[in-house]
Order: structure tokens, then sequence, then C-alpha cells
């Protein structure tokens, strides 16, 4: 792909973006992300400043107009965002420093078939089924490349900011949400632009089976790397509570006061739902105290196996918790992280969050400290004397974390054109050996060459290159 | 009376033929010109490169991809307007706005989430009052008091080092002389906020809440009054120096009375024509804000929102009501003045 792309630009540009972070000498213990720096999952859920229960954290806005926090389609901004991701426990997450998909509050595991394999998809898995809203058997004989299994403990084992404990019931709302929106006519008429722009990831999405903590998940997708199947079939991260993502399509969907997304906004002269814009937040308060006073469920979605997952005293007590949780804070953002909103001020573009640390909270302070990136550097090389029709030998000494592996590009640089390529070989010391065979440098002209050496690391996201210049045959 | 209510009511039609002939050139300039389009195409073209961008993760097939796309432009362009031409969409604008309806706009919102361009404006206009107008009431305060003093007072030691004042206060720059001062009195001497309207954390509500606005307000004021008393005060000195030293000023001194009746009623009389001009149009102009006084310390007023609704997120909807605002505040502005005309002196016919 990469030489296809290249073959076919007109010009790459290759860019640099610098951009820096002042950060005050006694904040210890921030995670270093190796692309974003400080902007990452981890850098605040860790950081520390010793005999302070305080962090001021300085960004360039706190709302903007295109702001909005919904967590169907909002969070456009990176303002919003860097607040709302120290609130929410996402199921996987990129590793600060390798950038692959990483287990965190749900672990997995996949087994796939290939990318021209398929797995048979038992006959108990369901799929939504968004004209009869029920869950329906998958046809007989449905087939996916991979499966992923997701353990959901760990949400299970703790509770909503607001105080109810996180249930499955969490965890398959937001999948029978997706398929309502993506596939529900009288929804698409309305989210036009987020139905049919989601409708190919649902499409590759085979089937379902819920267990008590657990969810398979079959899918056709594969990638050589577990990690991002994993990542592609992950359809819950239980990030909001069912009854908020429930009275928001109430609002959006039956009652019509709101909308989801900006252009169903400015077409339906709706607004644009926010959960931290107390008016908005009203809209969807007055739907929870409606599914409150009617003793409302929503329908079908969680009636799996011939019962309910939730019962009518839970989901009154979760529509009361939510109805505390507004008078306290004026407020519905409601998640399941170490820190919760409790003050969101526009005009002074202030955001307060509060350390949220139930005992059943499956983290501790220590889990979000990666700190900075391990370095990976290339020792000198000494530049060899080679004669025409030598052998050409380079030892190479690399520093760094994981399992290292070492790749060099042999160059005529008055030309541009690449005379060997190939990875170096490991010696039983842990250094690397490039040995290029004598016939290359025997069909040279005498002169200056170069040979290009990339040292990489299996635990790193990153690669250490140095240049070398070879006089042959001067 | 019946002459003065027939002037004032060509004077009206004329001001509105003003207004109409703004709105004509706006929808020409930003419509004709292909401006307005070029505008919100660039800003439908980045919403899609990112779409496209985090789309690709999700959506693996090119040829669905594609069609997302796709979808999704139709979808962005309706919501810019850009489904309809121009011609077709400037024109509603503006009868709209000439109606008082200013309509709704695309991308820019109050604190509050709504999109009335009535209520964003309301949102904004106190808070540009507050800097600008303050700054304009104590600039004409202190150019009235000094540059009627100066005129009394023609080639004085006073009236030199004012004129030095004023050169300089015209030279610089507000934006340079409000990042000087936000060096000085912020970072170096900490006794003023840097810049925004409240502290952090900010006080919940009530009066607390309004004296950190001010104290918020102090820097960016000075900062305006400084740059704008010198040219005040030296221009008022110019506009009453010439009454000053008319033969009617020098028979009222010699008949006996105090220079505070003097200068009220025979120099500030005769050349408050032009100078209560200055001090309208400038209250008026005062209330459209300062784009880079605004910026610089962060104050969210009307210059800012004219700012944003052109640079930042283009929403044409707003800016064709700002503008028709704006040259509102400005004509209201010159007619009120027609009239303060005929009252101060009776000898002004049109």
């Amino acid at each position: 792909m990469v030489r296809l792309a290249l073959d076919e630009s007109v010009r790459v540009w290759l860019v640099t973006a610098l951009q820096s972070f002042p950060v005050r000498s006694e904040i210890e213990h921030l995670t270093e992300d190796i692309v974003s720096g400080p902007r990452n999952l981890f850098a605040l859920r860790g950081a520390e400043i010793a005999g302070s229960s305080e962090i001021r954290v300085g960004n360039l806005w706190v709302w903007t107009e295109r702001t909005t926090w919904n967590p169907v389609s909002g969070f456009g901004d990176v303002y919003s965002s860097d607040i709302y991701k120290n609130m929410v426990d996402p199921a996987l997450v990129n590793h600060p420093f390798t950038g692959l998909p990483t287990p965190f509050r749900a672990s997995y595991a996949v087994e796939t078939a290939g990318p021209d394999g398929s797995l048979d998809i038992p006959a108990d898995a369901v799929m939504w089924n968004p004209a009869s809203d029920s869950w329906e058997d998958v046809p007989a004989g449905s087939t996916a490349k991979s499966k992923v299994t997701f353990d959901y403990s760990r949400y299970l084992q703790s509770s909503w900011h607001h105080g109810p404990p996180v249930t499955m019931a969490d965890v398959i709302y937001p999948i029978a949400q997706g398929y309502e929106i993506a596939f529900d006519d009288a929804k698409v008429q309305i989210e036009t632009a987020l139905g049919i722009t989601s409708r190919p990831l649902y499409e590759t999405f085979r089937g379902y089976r819920f267990g008590e903590s657990s969810l398979e998940v079959y899918v056709d997708y594969w990638h050589f790397e577990e990690g991002y199947i994993a990542s592609y079939a992950t359809p819950s991260s239980a990030a909001t509570p069912w009854e908020i993502l429930a009275a928001m399509d109430d609002v959006v969907f039956v009652k019509r006061q709101g909308a989801y997304s900006d252009t169903a906004a400015a077409r339906f002269s709706v607004p644009w739902l926010s959960l931290v814009t107390e008016s908005d937040a009203r809209l969807v308060l007055r739907s929870i105290r409606q599914f409150a006073r009617e003793g409302t469920i929503p329908t079908g979605v969680f009636d799996i196996g011939g019962e309910s997952l939730v019962t009518e005293e839970e989901a009154l007590a979760r529509y009361e918790a939510c109805d505390e949780w507004f008078d306290a804070t004026n407020l519905l953002v409601l998640a399941n992280g170490p820190y919760q909103l409790t003050r969101y001020d526009p005009p002074a573009q202030f955001a307060q969050l509060d350390a949220f640390r139930p005992e059943s909270y499956p983290f501790t302070v220590e889990d979000f400290r990666f700190g900075t990136p391990p370095s990976l550097d290339i020792e000198g090389i000494v530049a060899p004397s080679v004669a025409l029709g030598d052998p050409i030998e380079l030892g190479v000494t690399v520093n760094g974390p994981g399992e290292l592996s070492v790749q060099y590009t042999f160059v005529d640089p008055t030309i541009g054109a690449v005379l060997a390529t190939a990875a170096a070989e490991p010696q039983p010391d842990g250094t690397f050996l490039i040995s290029i065979d004598p016939s290359v440098s025997g069909s040279l002209f005498p002169g200056l060459y170069q040979v290009f050496v990339l040292a990489a690391s299996s635990e790193l996201a990153q690669v250490a290159q140095q240049r070398i210049d070879l006089e042959i045959g001067v | 009376m019946k002459d003065v209510a027939r002037i004032l009511i060509v004077r009206a039609l004329t001001l509105f033929g003003v207004l109409l002939t703004v709105l004509l050139l706006l929808v020409i300039s930003l419509g004709a010109t292909g401006y307005s389009d070029r505008l919100l195409e660039a800003q439908v073209n980045e919403e899609l490169r990112a779409f496209r961008i985090s789309s690709a993760e999700t959506i693996r097939d090119p040829a669905e991809l594609e069609t997302a796309v796709v979808a999704r432009r139709a979808e962005i362009e309706s919501f810019y307007g850009l489904d309809e031409a121009w011609w077709q969409r400037m024109p509603a604008q503006v009868w709209r706005v000439l109606t008082l309806d200013l309509g709704q706009a695309r991308s820019l919102r109050t604190a509050e989430g709504s999109t009335a361009i009535s209520d964003i404006v309301l949102e904004r206009l106190p808070k540009t009052m507050l800097l600008l107008t303050t700054a304009s009431v104590i600039t004409a305060t202190i150019g009235l008091i000094v540059g009627v003093r100066m005129s009394t007072q023609v080639g004085s030691r006073l009236d030199r080092a004012v004129a030095y004042f004023a050169a300089i206060s015209f030279a610089v720059p507000a934006w340079w002389l409000g990042i000087l001062f936000i060096l000085v009195f912020a970072f170096k001497l900490d006794v003023l906020p840097a810049g925004g309207m409240y502290s952090s954390p900010p006080p919940e509500a009530g009066i607390d809440r309004w004296l950190d606005l001010a104290k918020h307000a102090i820097l960016p004021v000075f900062t305006l009054v400084l740059v704008s008393v010198g040219p005040y005060i030296y221009s008022v000195r110019t506009m009453t120096v010439t009454a000053a030293q008319e033969d009617h000023v020098q028979l009222a001194r010699a008949k006996g009375l105090s220079e505070s009746v003097v200068t009220r009623r025979h120099i500030l009389r005769v050349a408050a024509p032009p100078i209560v001009t200055g001090l309208v149009l400038g209250l008026a102009g005062s209330l459209s804000g300062s784009i880079l006084t605004e910026t610089v310390f962060n104050w969210r007023g009307m210059g800012r929102l004219y700012y944003d609704a052109i640079s930042g997120t283009p929403d044409e909807a707003v800016i064709v009501a700002l503008t028709f605002v704006f040259t509102l505040l400005y004509l209201i502005a010159r007619f009120l003045l027609d009239i303060i005309y005929v009252v101060l002196d009776p000898r002004v016919r049109y």
C-alpha cells in the first residue's frame, strides 16, 4: 500500500509537528504518549502534586461553539474530549508507547479464521432487529471471520458516578441503539447522516452472544494484529448509563425536541443535545422523570433468553439517581471512570472534575502510571574501509526495550538507487551484524556510498536511524 | 414643527436606503464574488476530511466509505446552505433580517446552546458594552474635561504636553499595549488577571461573579482608554479652540462671567455639534466590539463574534445579521444626531 501510495503521489510531504506542553516541575507521574505527549488517557489520571489534592490544567478552551457533550454524535472538539477521557474507562486503549490496542477495563480473547476463512456462528447467537425491536437468532449457517469474547467483569464490579451499579444492560443498550440509528427507517429519516454512515460498520457484525459478564462478538473483520480485531469488534464500552441513552433517544426520536447530530439539529431547528447544557439536560431529565412516572423500561432491548435484564425497581432507582445528580450539579454527564464532572461553566471556560474512587473501582493510580517512553538508540557505527569487491560488514549496537531488530538499506546517493536492503543478523551478544555480499561492492564505481540503519523495538512505536557514509574503493 | 417632522421622515427614509445599500453590497461581496461559497466549501471539505479519516477506521470497504462520504457531504452542504445557490439563499437572509428576524446561526451558539442569532448577540453585547462602551464613556469624559481646558490654554506647557501624549496615544496599537500591560500587570506585578472573563475557579453567581468580571475588565478598559483618550482630547481641543477665541467669548469674559459659565455657554455650546457627533458615533461604534483587543484579552464580545463568524467556523447567517445590526446601530446613531443637531442649533435645517 505504501509503495502504491508513493508511486501515485505527485509529491510526498513529510511534516514534523511540534507541540509544547509546559508542566510545572512539582507535577509527578505524568504519562507521556509517544505521539501525543501528555494528551493521553493516562496523563492526568496518574499525575500528582505531592501534598496537594488538586491539579489545575490550562487548555486553550473548555467550551467552544462546537462543544457538544453527547455520547452518540458529540465530542467533536478536542477540548471536550480532553476532559471527558478522564471520566470514562474505555474497554480497550491504545498503549501509550506501542500504540497497539490493549485491554483496559474489559479483557478479550480473539479467535480468527484468517482473512479468507470463516467461523461458524452458534445458533443461539442473536442480532438486533430494529423492525421488531427485539433480539433475534442469527440465520442458521451464519459465519464470521473472527470472534472476540469480551469480559466485562471489571465494569460490572463497580458503579456509575451517580451510584447505581454498572450492569450488562449498560453494555447491551448502546449496541441496540446503534442498530436502531443505522437501520430503523423512521430514525434514519431523522438522523440521516448518522444512520447512513454507521451502516457499513454494523453490516460487518454477524452476531452476539450475551453472558452474565461476557459478550461474544462475531465479526467479518481480520487483522494480523489481534488487538486490532478486538478494537474493531468492541461494540460497547458501557460509557453512559442506559437510562441516559434511553432518555436521549426519547428526546430525539419520540418527542423530537433535540438531535444527536449538528446537521439534524439544523434541519429540524432543535438543539444539538449536549448534556453539559442545562436546558438540554433538562429535556433529557424530563424524559427520565416521565419514565419514572410511567414505569417505562425500553422495549425489547433487555429481553434476552426470555428474561429481562432490568427490573422495574432497578430502573426506578436509576431514574431517581439521575434526578438527584442533576439537582446537585445541573449536569447529566454520567460515566464510569475515576473522575466525575461536578461543575461546568462555559462563560468562565471552567470545568471541575472530582475524584470518583469507590472501593469497588478496579484500578489503582499505579495502573495509570506509565511514565515517559523508554529511549531507543543506535550506538555510533564506525565506517570501515572498503575496497571494491570486499564484503561490507558493520556491527550495530542498539539500546532499547523489548525485542530489537535492525534493518539496513545500502544506497548510491548519486543516483538515488537502492543497492541492497535486508534485516541485519542478530548476534549472540545482543548486537547486530550488517553483511553485504562482496558482489555488490564489486559492481560499484569507486566513491561515496551510504548505509541507512533503522532499529526498531517491539515495545516502542518508534525507530532509531543512523546514516553511515562509506568510501568504497577510494 | 411640521417641517421638522417632514425633514426627519425624509432623513429616516434616506438612512433606510443606506441600510439597503449596505446589505446589497454585502450580498454582492459575499455572494456574487463567490467568496461565501468558497468559505463554506472549505469548511465542508475540512469536515469531510476529518470524517473520512475517522470513518476509515471502521468502514474498511473503500466503496462503502465513499458512499458514506457522499452522504455526509450532502448533509453538511445542506447544513451550511450550500444546496442552494447564493442568489437563492442570501436574499432570503437579507429579507429575514429586514423583518427583524435575525434567524438561526449554523455553527455558532450561546453558552446555553441557543443558535438563535438574537440570543447570541444578546449574550455578547453586554460583554462588549462592559469593555468598549465603558472605555468610550471614560475616554469621552476625560477628553471633554481636558480638551476644553486645553482650548483655553493654547500654547501652554500643558497644551504641549498633551499634544505629545495625544500623538503617542494615537500611534500605539491597542493590541500591542494590551500585551505590554498583560506582561507588566499580570505577569510581573501579579495585580490583575492576564485575560479571560472570570477567575479559575470562577465565583458561582451573584455580586462576587460580577465583581470578578469587572476585575477582568480593568486591564482591557485601561488599555482602550489609553489608546483613545489622547486623540480624543486633541480633537475636542481642536474643535473648541476656535470657539474659545471668538469675540463673543472675550465679551463674556469682559462682562465678568465665571470661567465655567463661559466654557459651558459660550464655548461648548458652539462647539457642541461636532463633539456630540464624535461622542454618539463613538458610543454606537463601541457596540460593535474590537476584534484585536477582545482577542488579546480573550474577551468573548461582539468583535470576536464577528471574527468567529468570518474565520473560525464560517457562519454566513451571522455575518449577514451582524452587518445588519452594526449598520442599524450606526444609522440609529446618525438619526439621533440629526435630531440633536436641530435641538442644539435651531438654525440647522436640511
